[in-house]
């Protein structure tokens, strides 16, 4: 087994993204995440008002392919409401399908509009998923309708996407009332 | 005479040591305490001092479900002008009902999800409370994404309007419930 694709799996077997979120698999694609001009890793901090509006995200294969594909993007919180009783495990923040391989997450089609984290208490992971699609896909099966209790593997496995190609998450819990950010 | 004047100040000055909330200033005070947290002060107080039970209500939790009633009502109103709205489309070239039908939806949803906060404040669980207010104040923009996804339709200025209303409404209650103190 390769050594480069266990190390980037490793922060996300150990922030409880395996498991919680999506199985063990093998990473075929790089994510790269900024807010603004902050640049962040698997388990870096940010604060929710940094990370209001949606990030630059941009996914490239690992290996370039002769024919790119598109992918499928999705950001999750399965600390919702809190990390210690997470029933709203997946909160849904940001659904794109139809991305280019090589640009920005901006250029797919949104299916559920990006909403930023305003974890309520406790540290919240927000994990990014990114698929290979096998073709343009243009609508989703089942388009949710609620953010609460979307299911990443559920949806990955009605729209054939298989096991993921990249993740990546952050942290952020809310800021004390005396950083209000307005 | 003049014993006469003196018992009416005396029993109107001893109901009013008993129970100060008879004086009109009595829960004032509660609501401008509760109010200044918020991000809109003068709108949550307008708000709380428009429904009578404000006068009644003891604590920041009572005031917090005062303002969501204020939201359902607020959310319901919307969805009744949309579907009133969509009788009136005529020459339907463009997905006009179509979309006017997914906007009464999503204000329905609105209304919806901000009933399931209630419960959650009332058994004290805010922080569930808090995530149902964050997908209420969400819905509106779902409505604006439908008009965005036609190009020859325009997004009218009267649900941009009432788009703003919803989300400020749901901004004070976040911001009261913030002062729960979860």
């Amino acid at each position: 087994m390769e050594q480069m694709p266990r190390a980037a799996v490793d922060p996300l077997v150990v922030g409880g993204v395996i498991g919680d979120v999506v199985d063990m698999f093998v990473p075929a694609a790089d994510l790269s995440l900024h807010y603004g001009t902050k640049h962040l890793c698997n388990g870096m901090e940010i604060n929710p008002h940094s990370a209001a509006q949606s990030p630059r995200l941009l996914i490239t294969a690992s290996v370039p392919v002769p024919t790119p594909n598109y992918y499928t993007l999705v950001m999750v919180d399965p600390d919702a409401p809190s990390p210690s009783e997470p029933t709203f495990r997946e909160w849904l923040h940001w659904l794109v399908i139809d991305i280019p391989e090589g640009s920005d997450a901006s250029e797919g089609k949104e299916v559920m509009e990006y909403m930023g984290p305003q974890p309520p208490t406790g540290i919240h992971r927000y994990v990014f998923v990114a698929f290979k699609q096998n073709s343009l896909m243009e609508t989703v099966r089942r388009r949710p309708v609620e953010r609460g209790q979307f299911n990443t593997r559920q949806f990955a496995s009605e729209n054939d996407l298989g096991l993921p190609a990249a993740a990546l998450y952050f942290n952020s819990q809310k800021q004390p009332a005396g950083n209000k950010k307005h | 005479m003049g014993f006469s004047w003196f018992l009416l100040l005396f029993i109107t000055l001893f109901f009013q040591f008993i129970d100060p909330t008879l004086s009109a200033n009595g829960n004032s005070d509660l609501i401008q305490q509760t109010c200044k947290n918020t991000k809109y002060y003068d709108l949550c107080v307008s708000s709380l001092k428009s429904d009578s039970s404000s006068l009644k209500a003891d604590s920041k939790l009572g005031l917090a479900l005062i303002m969501v009633r204020v939201g359902m009502a607020n959310a319901t109103a919307t969805n009744s002008y949309i579907s009133s709205q969509i009788l009136s489309v005529k020459n339907d070239t463009a997905p006009m009902r179509k979309v006017m039908r997914e906007c009464a939806d999503k204000y329905a949803f609105a209304n919806d999800a901000l009933q399931n906060s209630v419960q959650d404040l009332s058994s004290e669980l805010y922080d569930y409370a808090y995530m149902h207010v964050m997908a209420a104040a969400d819905y509106p923009n779902a409505c604006r994404n439908a008009f965005k996804r036609y190009p020859g339709l325009v997004y009218p200025q009267e649900l941009a309007v009432r788009e703003e209303g919803l989300k400020h409404i749901c901004d004070v209650v976040l911001g009261i419930i913030d002062a729960l103190g979860f």
